[in-house]
């Protein structure tokens, strides 16, 4: 049965470690993604608050959100690419939050620019939910 | 189920899903509720990447300089599976001035990952002043 915590602040049992609940919310990831880029349409491995996933071309991919943010201001996206140290894997990926629902990255070589499938990408995201 | 047991439930490890009250979570809350639980960082640090020290951390029992450019970081409480989510960042090396940005390497697992540094327009790695790193997922 679902029930409500009406509290201001959490703390441990020695009352130390005090949080409020305004910083837990804030504190709190709204959406993380594990995916990868080179499957079939790009395939999550494991995520929160993900509903799909679009491959919109090489190196480009869309987290669409089950729940969305309040707007494309008021919240943040962080990201990171995997590979190994050679020169041909030398990852960087750049993410924005193009809409309330999605996440948008981009994968390319860090040296060429050009942009390229990658195994093993990572999406968090914080903010406001709508 | 008491208060007192969603506590217990909060304070743990489990993977107990913890919903907020529309309304009452935050002041800047719009109200929507979200899953406490899976939105919890579960490990965060700043490693000092020139020395591979932990400057500060929450989870993080250890961190090895692998190489250059590669630290390799091992959780106090150790993730439920491999597919977690990694998100990593770094400061830039003041040593030789080059602006560096990071990777997760693909070898990783419920315990270690590695963060890693490289110089921008080239493929070489390098020890930057800062990595910062954060993690979630489920925890085992």
């Amino acid at each position: 049965m679902a029930s409500i915590l009406r509290v201001n602040t959490l703390t441990d049992a020695s009352s130390n470690n005090s949080t409020a609940m305004s910083t837990i919310n804030q504190g709190t990831a709204k959406a993380w993604i594990n995916f990868d880029g080179t499957a079939s349409g790009a395939a999550a491995r494991g995520s929160f608050n993900l509903a799909s996933m679009t491959d919109s071309g090489t190196g480009l991919y869309v987290c669409n959100l089950t729940n969305a943010f309040a707007n494309t201001n008021d919240c943040a996206a962080t990201s990171s690419a995997s590979a190994s140290t050679s020169g041909s894997d030398n990852r960087n990926i750049s993410t924005t939050i193009t809409s309330a629902s999605a996440i948008d990255s981009r994968v390319s070589n860090a040296a060429s620019g050009a942009v390229l499938d990658t195994s093993v990408n990572y999406v968090s995201a914080h903010g406001d939910l709508a | 189920m008491t208060r007192a047991a969603e506590l217990a439930k909060i304070i743990g490890k489990g993977s107990v899903a913890i919903h907020g009250e529309a309304g009452t979570t935050s002041s800047g809350s719009t109200g929507k509720t979200t899953n406490l639980q899976q939105g919890l960082i579960k490990q965060w640090a700043k490693i000092d990447g020139q020395a591979a020290t932990i400057d500060d951390s929450f989870n993080v029992s250890s961190v090895s300089d692998t190489a250059v450019g590669k630290k390799q970081l091992v959780a106090t409480n150790v993730m439920s599976n491999a597919n977690y989510s990694v998100t990593s960042t770094t400061f830039f090396n003041s040593s030789i001035d080059a602006g560096m940005h990071p990777f997760i390497e693909t070898t990783f697992s419920t315990s270690e990952f590695r963060i890693n540094a490289l110089e921008y327009n080239s493929s070489d790695a390098g020890d930057c002043d800062s990595h910062f790193t954060q993690s979630t997922g489920d925890l085992a």
